[in-house]
């Protein structure tokens, strides 16, 4: 068994974005009288950023476990999905510069009644990835293409087949077994 | 996708106030201000000038203070509703501006509408019927759309709905109707006379959309994946909706955010030619004489309007396409 932490540097970046943007926002609402609607607006980004420095604490506070039965966050709201249930998964990539250069991914799974969401930022995430990737391939399950491109891209094309494909596309597997 | 979010509104924010920084300094930039060119102007008329006079209204609007003190007056002001003083209409730039800047946005709203409504069907067409008489034939009328001045558009267009339609000359609503408050029949006529600027603001656009949009949809279809779902047998419609023109969405997507600034200064011209009062003819004479929080607020409203719109689009495109691209990496 494996256990992975979100890396100490990124959450703190993620603490003094959240804090910084929770500063920014509250900031005039509480201190400059503005117009009605422009402070409801300030209101609910300063609420965004209050929920992203809790999801920041509770990621910070959670522990990622894998092994060969299945992937478990331990810590505040933790939930467990073993490789077997697993339905879907969903690989993302974001970035936020035009050249869509130093971005972040995220990936989804979901199954057993339980959804879990990862970031790149975890320490050891592209073999966190490639295990998901097995159990996807092992249970068939059908990939989006933009999920495909983002394994491709991991170098972790797994054998689950495309939406629509066949069983067949297995044998499209790269080295993951 | 919370994350995004977080992150592009952390951009966001300081462009906003880099943004308005420039802006103030760009309305200050020419030498002098509103009062000067006043002063100018009367003494060539050969007007006596009140010293104290002049001095007492600088004084009043804040202009003998610090550059940074006015910008801190001004920015604060804004996020108050506040939006200054307009020194040639002599009254507040939110009472000046009125209905101007809501009959702007539904101009603008209405083109950009009818953009998406005309370029997505005829683009789709022109690409799955390629080389054929209706894509040449709507081709040769997108070249004609992207070669014709608007102005000159516009002067056709109004000689038309008038010798056919009736419609009065100029104006977004008849004349009756001006500075009268809202009624139904005011918004009939709105409507009755919004129609030619929006085809004259996007029929250029509208060209060059179906331009992209056929390109990009040409490329999706000629696809591995594409000639495979049809090897398949999927549906033709489906085997076109499912993937290819969901990927060719994204310059039209992208475009968003450079379409609503770009629609709202490209109007400023016809606006002119078709007498509509909007913001466009009113910015420029602001620009003329440096009524600088009119001309300031406009400069920032078009601002807003870029950040928000690229805020926009990139939330899209990021829902819609997160994937890697080839030679970009992670960074954490």
């Amino acid at each position: 068994m494996t256990t992975h932490r979100y890396e100490r540097g990124a959450i703190v970046g993620d603490y003094a974005r959240g804090g910084l943007g929770f500063v920014i926002t509250a900031g005039p609402v509480l201190f400059v009288p503005m117009v009605s609607w422009l402070t409801v607006m300030f209101a609910g980004f300063a609420l965004l950023f209050g929920v992203y420095v809790v999801r920041t604490w509770m990621r910070a506070a959670t522990e990622i476990e894998v092994d060969e039965a299945g992937i478990a966050a331990r810590g505040p709201l933790g939930k467990a999905i073993p490789w077997n249930d697993l339905e879907a998964i969903e690989l993302r990539y974001f970035a936020t510069r035009r050249d869509k250069e130093g971005g972040w991914m995220q990936m989804r799974l979901r199954g057993g009644g339980a959804a879990l969401a990862i970031e790149s930022s975890l320490d050891g995430f592209e073999a966190v990835a490639e295990r998901a990737a097995a159990a996807a391939a092992r249970n068939q399950l059908a990939l989006s293409q933009v999920t495909q491109e983002n394994l491709k891209a991991l170098g972790l094309l797994g054998g689950a087949r495309a939406s629509g494909g066949t069983a067949s596309a297995r044998d499209d597997r790269l080295g993951l077994e | 996708m919370l994350d995004y979010l977080v992150r592009r509104l952390l951009v966001m924010i300081p462009t906003l106030i880099a943004v308005s920084v420039i802006t103030f300094i760009i309305i200050q930039l020419p030498p002098g201000d509103y009062l000067s060119t006043l002063i100018a102007e009367m003494e060539s008329q050969g007007e006596n000038v009140d010293v104290a006079k002049i001095a007492a209204l600088r004084e009043q609007y804040g202009l003998d203070r610090p550059l940074w003190q006015q910008y801190l007056v001004w920015a604060v002001g804004m996020l108050r509703g506040d939006f200054g003083y307009s020194f040639q209409y002599q009254l507040p730039v939110a009472d000046v501006v009125g209905d101007r800047l809501m009959l702007t946005i539904v101009l603008n709203f209405g083109t950009i509408l009818f953009i998406y409504l005309v370029s997505f069907p005829i683009a789709i067409y022109s690409a799955t019927h390629q080389y054929s008489w209706g894509d040449y034939g709507l081709t040769l009328i997108g070249f004609i759309g992207l070669a014709t001045p608007n102005f000159l558009l516009a002067l056709i267009l109004l000689y038309f709905t008038n010798l056919w339609f009736g419609t009065s000359i100029g104006g977004l609503m008849d004349p009756s109707y001006i500075d009268q408050p809202w009624t139904w029949g005011k918004i009939l006529s709105v409507l009755e006379h919004l129609w030619v600027p929006v085809v004259v603001i996007g029929t250029s656009g509208t060209a060059a959309m179906i331009r992209r949009l056929r390109a990009n949809l040409l490329d999706e279809l000629q696809k591995q994946y594409v000639v495979t779902a049809r090897a398949k047998g999927l549906p033709p419609m489906r085997a076109l909706l499912k993937y290819p023109l969901r990927m060719s969405l994204n310059p039209f997507i992208a475009d968003i955010g450079n379409m609503l600034p770009q629609v709202v200064s490209g109007s400023a011209v016809v606006a002119m030619v078709l007498s509509l009062p909007t913001t466009g003819p009113m910015l420029i004479t602001a620009l003329q004489s440096q009524d600088m929080y009119l001309a300031g607020s406009f400069l920032m409203f078009l601002a807003v309007l870029t950040v928000f719109g690229m805020l926009l689009s990139d939330l899209a495109l990021a829902w819609l396409d997160p994937r890697i691209r080839l030679g970009a990496g992670t960074g954490r």
